[in-house]
């Protein structure tokens, strides 16, 4: 076996599989240091899947990909990372970055290992492919960040072979476009934030940068690696198990042999350091085992331990809403052989029961602040014994994953008709034909989704100013169609003043599906209380059980 | 050689109430229960009257089909006058009448020749049929004739319906793929129409607008329209008559759209507030 790559401070000439391995790794390390920050560049203040997060998930499903993988082959193991990152993209950010990946990985699908042209290649075919994966790119986002570090890495190229410097390079432009990213999109600068993809991305560069130069991946105190560390799906029945981080101290320490003994005990392994003191990241079934053999090692020192596990229903419970999984709420439809079946996504208990009765397949928990992965997606139609399926993301930032499952699907017609909304979802299910045909239904699904105007009531998430209105964090805000348009500290006054908004006049139907945080008799007050306001239409209140938003409401 | 004679049954409707007796049809009335008490459809108590009472019974009425025993002597009757006679009644699917119609033919074999049709369909589409077959018949065509008429304008025949409540539907049994819908937790306005006899679930819809559009997409999708009425549990013109009729005028202008009740059959399925049409397609040929 070739020498390992170990920060020496010496140019960095070719990258082989191995070192591919580490860095992906070392860049997702450092995401996962700097995720809440890139959470925290929020263009509404509403709470929605938020991007930090859907691009370290989307990493991390990358890096258990190549966990254990002992391949020096670059085209080989850039393959893989890209089927991780696939199955696991998040979010249109996930997408977007599993994209990248995929033209790095087509770039140097024949090479053992890369040099500066190979680089430049991988960067450029990658940004080339993200682009084609958008429907309408937009400048001031992700896909500017990486063309700029691309085009960045190609300058840098034409004066120097190190890698090193030419990924310097690229960081420092990364940074420079992503504070540019609010001159090119102007929700940006009315929100007051730079892009959060861009940021993202640039987060994950620089960690491998930092790992070249042999810098420390930890800004914060281990314990204070968020509570989103573990939200990963569990892909075996063990479970997601713990997350086992510590530090030896020693002499004539083998980073190398050691590095190779904790990759046997679990994944999502990071090992550096050198002969006096080494960083173990790693994430096992069984923590004794790893704990036992790094005392008999040297000295530890920062041990922390984390129950994934726990962590990830406490996750669930936060984000995605009070639901159970195991305990089915009712039955889907049967669906039958050559009928075309709906798979859609939806927040909360109540919103899952409403889809199953009206008769989709497959309604995937998530939604606004838990967005499901492509690999989600694709399960849920595989599960369906049809091989006609239409998906309803109900989410602007499902969309992309959807279409990526839809292509992702052997064997079966996949069509996604975009909606944005769980109204819109709702709508569209009922012009679901399951015996017609399947680009008549889909365009018919997409006609209906577009009768009803949505309302969402929420909290805002910080202070903020849109639209010409003044939002203090805390607030009850009131969007139509994903616009704000009321804000107030009345929840049932904001609700009031949201339906002024949406011109509900001319119409005769208003839902309402109230969330987890809202009582039933709450929301029976608000009601009768628009039943007052208004008397010639249709009320219809049900629970919805979504987490974060007080009120859904579909207006028709 | 004398006439063919006509037969329907109660829940055949006209735009034209004197039909009946201008072509001297014979009509076969349902059976109606109200409780313990059975009254004979149209002769007992008409349709506003069942409107009326089923708006105000906890629990709704049942129909049920005329007896073998009275097409037989329906049958004894006409055939005094005639030795041939043309049944045109509603779908197998909604009652026995049918079947007790077949079995009553079979007495009489070889004493004059029956055909019994099953139109498929009910309410006003059946009505379209009765007239054409009548008209045809009162012209001199023979038994063959007519029936080869008859089934030359069941396909032509369309009824397309939408309700407020599922209660109904829920409580009849024969629902066929309207099952569909059953378990839903939002209130849904589906669209039902009679296809091959059996009332299934065409569309559904969450507002009045919402339907009336697609039964004016579903009046677009013909491109020649003979006859087209609407249907309703009341006389009365309400907001959404007014609604389906402005709308039918604006895009159909030369379209007569009058306004008949439908019958106690169907009003015992989808209940006294479905609105309705009634579409007796064109042939395309300028006759």
């Amino acid at each position: 076996m070739e020498r390992e790559f170990i920060p020496s401070g010496e140019a960095l000439h070719t990258c082989n599989g191995h070192l591919l391995q580490r860095l992906a790794q070392a860049g997702t390390a450092w995401l996962e240091q700097n995720y809440e920050s890139v959470n925290a560049l929020n263009v509404f203040p509403v709470p929605d899947g938020d991007t930090g997060t859907n691009m370290l998930l989307t990493m991390r499903s990358a890096c258990k990909e190549i966990a254990g993988l002992n391949d020096p082959h670059i085209g080989h193991v850039a393959q893989q990372l890209y089927n991780g990152a696939l199955m696991g993209a998040r979010g249109n950010s996930g997408v977007i970055l599993s994209q990248l990946w995929r033209g790095f990985a087509r770039a140097v699908e024949k090479d053992a290992a890369i040099d500066s042209e190979g680089l430049v290649r991988g960067l450029q075919e990658g940004v080339r492919l993200a682009y084609q994966a958008v429907q309408t790119p937009v400048e001031g986002t992700m896909l500017t960040v990486a063309r700029e570090g691309a085009e960045e890495a190609a300058l840098a190229a034409q004066h120097t072979h190190d890698l090193i410097a030419i990924l310097d390079r690229v960081v420092a432009r990364c940074y420079q476009s992503v504070e540019r990213t609010p001159q090119l999109l102007d929700v940006l600068a009315e929100a007051g934030v730079v892009d959060a993809g861009g940021m993202g991305l640039t987060y994950l560069l620089e960690g491998m940068l930092r790992y070249l130069r042999g810098e420390p991946l930890e800004v914060a105190a281990a314990a204070e690696v968020g509570a989103l560390q573990s939200a990963l799906t569990p892909e075996d029945e063990q479970g997601y198990g713990y997350d086992v981080q510590y530090l030896i101290k020693g002499q004539g320490l083998d980073v190398d042999r050691i590095r190779a003994d904790i990759e046997a005990m679990g994944w999502s392994t990071l090992v550096v350091g050198d002969s006096n003191l080494i960083k173990v990241h790693v994430h096992v079934h069984n923590p004794g085992e790893v704990i036992g053999y790094g005392a008999s090692q040297g000295v530890l020192h920062d041990v922390v331990i984390e129950n994934m596990d726990a962590q990830y229903e406490r996750f669930v419970q936060e984000r995605g809403g009070p639901h159970m999984p195991e305990r089915e709420p009712i039955a889907p439809p049967p669906i039958a052989e050559g009928t075309i079946a709906a798979v859609t996504v939806a927040p909360g208990e109540g919103l899952r029961r409403i889809f199953y009765s009206l008769g989709a397949g497959r309604v995937i928990s998530g939604g606004q602040t838990m967005n499901p992965s492509t690999g989600d997606i694709v399960e849920a139609i595989n599960s369906l014994p049809t091989d006609k399926v239409i998906i309803l993301p109900n989410n602007k930032n499902i969309l992309m994953a959807a279409e990526q499952a839809a292509q992702q699907v052997n064997g079966k017609q996949v069509r996604v008709v975009p909606t944005q909304t769980i109204p819109q979802g709702i709508s569209a299910l009922l012009a679901l034909d399951p015996h017609g045909d399947l680009d008549a239904v889909a365009k018919a699904m997409q006609e209906m989704s577009a009768t009803v105007q949505t309302g969402e009531v929420t909290r805002s998430t910080r202070d903020a100013k849109i639209n010409g209105l003044k939002v203090k964090k805390g607030q009850v805000i009131g969007l139509h169609n994903d616009r704000l348009c009321a804000v107030g500290d009345d929840l049932n006054s904001v609700v009031v003043e949201l339906l002024k908004k949406m011109n509900v006049d001319d119409l005769e139907l208003i839902t309402l599906y109230y969330g987890a945080d809202i009582t039933p008799q709450e929301a029976r007050t608000l009601a009768e209380h628009l039943m007052e306001l208004y008397p010639n239409h249709e009320i219809e209140l049900r629970e919805g059980g979504q987490a974060h938003y007080y009120y859904i409401i579909s207006a028709e | 050689m004398a006439k063919v004679r006509i037969v329907t049954d109660s829940t055949a409707t006209f735009e034209d109430p004197l039909l009946v007796h201008d072509y001297n049809i014979t009509v076969v009335p349902l059976n109606i229960h109200f409780g313990d008490r059975v009254l004979r459809d149209g002769v007992d108590i008409d349709a506003e009257e069942m409107f009326h009472r089923l708006r105000r019974s906890p629990t709704p009425p049942r129909v049920s089909a005329p007896g073998v025993g009275a097409f037989a002597e329906v049958f004894q009757h006409l055939s005094r006058t005639t030795d041939q006679i043309c049944v045109l009644l509603h779908s197998q699917h909604f009652t026995e009448t049918y079947a007790n119609a077949l079995a009553a033919r079979n007495a009489f074999m070889g004493r004059c020749e029956i055909a019994v049709i099953d139109s498929r369909t009910t309410s006003a589409a059946l009505g379209y049929l009765v007239e054409a077959v009548a008209e045809a018949a009162s012209m001199g065509a023979s038994l063959d004739e007519v029936v080869h008429l008859a089934r030359a304008v069941i396909p032509r025949l369309y009824s397309v319906f939408y309700v407020d409540t599922l209660d109904y539907i829920q409580q009849a049994d024969l629902i066929g793929e309207t099952q569909a819908i059953l378990g839903t937790m939002l209130q849904i306005k589906p669209l039902l129409t009679i296809e091959d006899g059996l009332l299934i679930t065409m569309e559904k819809a969450r507002t009045h607008a919402q339907a009336i559009d697609k039964m004016i997409e579903f009046v677009a999708e013909f491109t020649d329209i003979e006859r087209l009425c609407i249907l309703q549990g009341t006389l009365r013109i309400t907001d959404r008559t007014r609604m389906l009729q402005d709308r039918l005028a604006l895009e159909f202008a030369r379209l007569q759209s009058p306004l008949l009740l439908y019958t106690p059959l169907l009003a015992t399925r989808i209940g006294p507030d479905g609105l309705g049409m009634a579409i007796l397609e064109g042939t395309g040929r300028d006759d």
